[in-house]
């Protein structure tokens, strides 16, 4: 994957309305981009992931995205 | 006085899929903080109909809810609708506007604004050159100057500030570089330091750091959920220990 792919790529995942992410890292590796980040729920990576495999066929893709989590803080931060 | 409670989280982008996520965790805020703050970017698209899984997610709870919009909130050209609908929700939407809440015979006072980017001191845009690039160098200073006169205006005992965009570049701290004059503007400090302003929020930085000070020594705390990485901070801010009014 060259720089103007990865351009393209980070285009792709903020404007494309079944995605629009703008928090997430795209990673050059060897064979291909790694993605990195966290979303909100699991659809959106399996989305992620299905949409940019349809627009770049020939490109390995894998999602290292987390879920972000949602407990309830263990602690009070005084000011 | 006693002690306020300010539970805060931005950046939450809630659709359908999100529905309910969030509720065990807001379920539990009655117990633990005495308003929930929301920081921009509560929906993906800015649609109406995300609207409404916001206002189903944070609506209806225990404590009082006072939100402004992100730039994914702006998306569709619906905000006014996403504003009207969160409000029929019962949160209060604040755009270059304030609030007064009595906490326990505190009067704690919110003044909110989207704000917008610009860069920081040395480092960012003017108004100068063409009118794409004026127009968004004066969008960012109008946003603060706007949000500057409600903290002054406010009357109140306790100040906060809640912004999408970042007023300080130390809560940007993981973002590259290359993209803060997109993340906030100086001219919000400036803003947040012409009032004794108690703390100010921000989202919209998902890499970003939680922690940091603007020039005047007012806390600044980046709420943005993937930040934080849980369903919401609480501060907890002492009337006692404030700044007074000059």
């Amino acid at each position: 994957m060259n720089e103007y792919t990865e351009g393209e790529v980070q285009h792709l995942l903020a404007e494309d309305p079944r995605i629009a992410e703008q928090g997430i890292r795209v990673v050059r590796v060897d064979d291909g981009m790694v993605l990195v980040g966290e979303v909100e729920s699991p659809d959106r990576c399996a989305q992620i992931e299905a949409v940019l495999r349809e627009a770049f066929p020939g490109l390995k893709v894998r999602c290292d995205l987390g879920i972000t989590r949602v407990g309830v803080p263990q602690e009070v931060e005084r000011l | 006085m006693s002690a306020i409670r300010i539970a805060a989280v931005g950046d939450v982008h809630v659709d359908e899929d999100v529905l309910g996520r969030y509720r065990p965790a807001l379920d539990q805020l009655g117990d633990r903080a005495d308003v929930l703050l929301l920081a921009g970017d509560l929906t993906r698209h800015g649609t109406a109909d995300e609207a409404r899984c916001v206002a189903t997610e944070f609506g209806g709870l225990a404590v009082p809810v006072i939100a402004v919009l992100g730039n994914h909130d702006y998306h569709s050209d619906e905000q006014d609708a996403v504003a009207k609908i969160l409000t029929d929700g019962g949160i209060t939407v604040l755009e270059r506007s304030s609030t007064v809440l009595d906490v326990g015979g505190v009067r704690l006072g919110v003044a909110g604004v989207k704000g917008f980017g610009g860069g920081f001191a040395g480092r960012c845009t003017s108004e100068f050159g063409e009118p794409e690039t004026k127009a968004f160098a004066r969008h960012g200073r109008e946003a603060a100057d706007a949000l500057g006169y409600c903290l002054r205006s406010l009357d109140c005992d306790v100040r906060v500030a809640l912004t999408h965009y970042s007023p300080i570049p130390e809560t940007l701290v993981g973002e590259p570089l290359e993209i803060y004059p997109f993340l906030g503007s100086y001219h919000l400090a400036q803003a947040i330091d012409s009032a004794p302003t108690a703390l100010a929020v921000h989202g919209h930085a998902h890499a970003g750091t939680e922690r940091g000070l603007t020039p005047g020594g007012v806390k600044v705390r980046n709420v943005a959920h993937p930040v934080i990485r849980q369903a919401y901070s609480v501060y907890e801010l002492d009337p006692a220990d404030l700044p007074v009014p000059a």
